[in-house]
């Protein structure tokens, strides 16, 4: 983001943001978002970290990062659960499990571990189930803890290609204006008429199953439109004053002074509608998943629990955790835009 | 004024054939049939018969600009299709659920209107003491508040732990049997939820909002001036302030509205409101293509209905703009 000359802007910024005390605990809180989304299978999972099996060293818990599972475990069919087949099938090994041992996936049958009657379905809240289970028994804390997952992701995901859209399409029309500019801002308010669900599910329809890739895909190409106007305004303005005339007048190609001239300085407004469209974002996804779209029904999306409470409405945890976990993370993502604000605000520079 | 009026409307009107010649562009573009795709969506069986009558009634037998340019000559006429799901006509179905769409979305509109502009008064008011600093961070959070969660939440605690409300509908089952003051107060009982959900959110933006302009204002000499002849506080907030920070706040209609329809889709079905949200919905879930082009375009119309008395709204309380 700062290039060369733009460095003093962005690091003005930064001591400014740092300065506000409640956007940046907001930013620190994000911060711990994604380390929680990193580290899940730390802290809950039902894979060792690390074990001793038959005189090797195996780290199973990769799977939920999307690694592989050994063979071994597979010809000694361990069927995906492993406290008793370790000891069974060798009583020499050893195992270092995460923090809990729960499954965002599926529940603890009884007897995965000696003796232990396993997890039931729709158990409150308890010193076995934190945050208590769902009605196919899944425990509920590690089903919000991964669902920062989902949520990171699509945040990231939609944001980066509406930001990048709508900073590239905010930039040309801001630049070119004349026609170039017509066309696109008919297209920005075409874009902003149609109201957004409505838009969203109206292109999931087409898509013949619409999963969480297509529907990070569809927010990120419906929502850059507000990026798009708030860039092009800045870069309108930026074009005009003196030190772009300079350039011009020393010949630099319109790239050059659009990327390295005027860009760097009409970003600030472009990033606190990201901050603010990751907040909206991860509204939408949770809001579709309630309402059956996008993730498929294993997913631990916040909105997936939510949708298990429609049919359990006397299980005030499944509505309660997830639905904290939508709004702490749409408030960060809330704050942390709003400080950026204030940041980057001209105006309000000391 | 006229001639300005004649020129939005053109513009919607523009705005409206793009909007529709997009959604009716990227359905035909998308990989496979869409009536073969309607067939397996849905949880109706569709004989070969009703395939051959889908693929006509989408005119995907034709090329697909031929196709829209005779899907636009119905529309012009009034002729919005058949609904494949329902198999009614779509016109019947959005006229059915445009009311209770609209008796939520006004009835919202309305109130955090009448809710805020005191709050914001207020809060301009008592400006850095306590109360309003308290008031300010709780709308903050309210504002941030997903509308969903809340409904949720509310089902919970209101229809659920004590039964005060009912949990979702539109009206009781024993409605015929009631007095027309039962009728109104049971619409008003099936309302007091989902209306509660539309309207938190507004009022926590709109009085954040009203509290900053009026800040502005106060900056402003003609306020100084009023202060200095003695004037009360109320006053000068009320009569002086206030009536120069309605402007801006009377342009927040023309984006609340299509906030508030978006919500529709997820509170209306949250709480099985008969709107157009939960018929859209519906649309969705069966691949419902002519009510899905024709609820799209609904959504858009009334979107835009929504910006021009706004804007017209704006020449109504600022005397300086004329649309000449």
């Amino acid at each position: 983001m700062s290039t060369g000359k733009s460095v003093g802007f962005w690091r003005e910024a930064w001591r400014r943001f740092r300065r506000q005390r409640i956007p940046f605990a907001a930013f620190l809180f994000v911060g711990f978002l994604a380390l929680s989304a990193l580290l899940a299978p730390f802290v809950a999972g039902t894979k060792p970290m690390v074990c001793r099996y038959k005189g090797e060293l195996y780290s199973p818990f990769v799977a939920y990062y999307g690694g592989p599972e050994n063979g071994v475990f597979f010809r000694d069919r361990f069927r995906g659960v492993y406290p008793v087949p370790l000891k069974k099938k060798d009583p020499e090994s050893w195992a270092v499990w995460p923090l809990l041992y729960k499954d965002p996936y599926r529940r603890i049958e009884s007897g995965e571990w000696d003796g232990d009657p396993g997890d039931k379905a729709l158990a409150p809240p308890s010193s076995r189930n934190l945050f208590g289970t769902d009605e196919q028994g899944r425990d509920v804390l590690a089903r919000v803890l991964y669902g920062t997952r989902i949520a990171l992701l699509v945040g990231v995901i939609s944001m980066g290609i509406a930001g990048t859209l709508g900073i590239l399409i905010g930039a040309l029309a801001g630049y070119f204006g004349g026609k170039v500019d017509l066309v696109i801002s008919r297209i920005i308010e075409v874009l902003m008429c149609v109201p957004t669900l409505v838009l969203i599910l109206a292109l999931l329809s087409i898509i013949e199953r619409p999963g969480i890739l297509h529907l990070m895909a569809v927010i990120g190409f419906t929502r850059w439109d507000s990026i798009a106007r708030l860039t092009r305004g800045e870069v309108m303005r930026i074009k005009a004053s003196d030190y772009v005339l300079a350039a011009r007048a020393l010949g630099a190609s319109w790239q050059r002074i659009l990327f390295r001239h005027v860009l760097p300085n009409a970003l600030a407004p472009a990033f606190v509608t990201i901050a603010f469209g990751i907040a909206n974002a991860v509204l939408i996804e949770s809001a579709l998943a309630l309402l059956g779209f996008g993730s498929t029904p294993d997913s631990p999306s916040w909105g997936r629990t939510l949708e298990s409470w429609r049919s359990n409405k006397d299980c005030w945890w499944l509505a309660v955790f997830p639905g904290t976990a939508i709004f702490l993370t749409v408030l960060a993502y809330n704050l942390v835009g709003d400080g950026l604000q204030e940041a980057t605000d001209p105006r309000l520079r000391d | 004024m006229r001639s300005y009026l004649l020129r939005r409307l053109g513009l919607g009107a523009l705005t409206l054939i793009l909007v529709s010649f997009l959604v009716y562009g990227l359905i035909r573009a998308m990989p496979g049939d869409a009536a073969a795709l309607q067939a397996g969506g849905g949880d109706v069986e569709i004989t070969p018969q009703q395939l051959t009558e889908l693929r006509a009634a989408f005119g995907l037998d034709k090329h697909w600009t031929l196709a829209y340019f005779e899907w636009a000559g119905k529309v012009l006429t009034g002729n919005l299709g058949t609904s494949f799901h329902h198999r009614r006509s779509v016109v019947e179905l959005i006229l059915e659920s445009l009311g209770p769409t609209l008796l939520l979305s006004v009835t919202s509109i309305l109130l955090a209107y009448g809710i805020s502009i005191p709050l914001g008064l207020f809060s301009a008011h008592r400006n850095g003491r306590a109360d309003e600093r308290v008031l300010t961070a709780s709308l903050y959070a309210l504002h941030s508040f997903p509308s969903y969660v809340m409904a949720i939440l509310l089902i919970l605690a209101f229809s659920v732990k004590v039964r005060w409300f009912p949990v979702f509908g539109l009206r009781s089952s024993n409605y015929d049997e009631l007095s027309t003051s039962g009728k109104a107060l049971d619409l008003l009982w099936h309302m007091a939820l989902p209306v509660a959900c539309y309207t938190y959110g507004a009022i926590a933006y709109y009085t954040r909002f009203i509290r900053s302009t009026i800040a502005e204002v106060l900056r402003q000499d003609y306020i100084r001036t009023a202060r200095a002849k003695g004037l009360g506080e109320f006053t000068v907030l009320v009569k002086h302030a206030f009536r120069n920070s309605l402007i801006p706040f009377v342009t927040l209609i023309g984006f609340s509205f299509p906030a508030l329809l978006s919500g529709s889709v997820i509170l209306e079905r949250i709480f099985a409101w008969p709107g157009m949200g939960q018929l859209f919905f519906e649309s969705i879930l069966y691949r419902d293509y002519p009510l899905i082009m024709a609820l799209t375009m609904v959504f858009t119309l009334l979107v835009l209905a929504g910006n021009l008395i706004a804007d017209l709204l704006y020449g109504l309380v600022d005397p300086r703009i004329t649309y000449a």
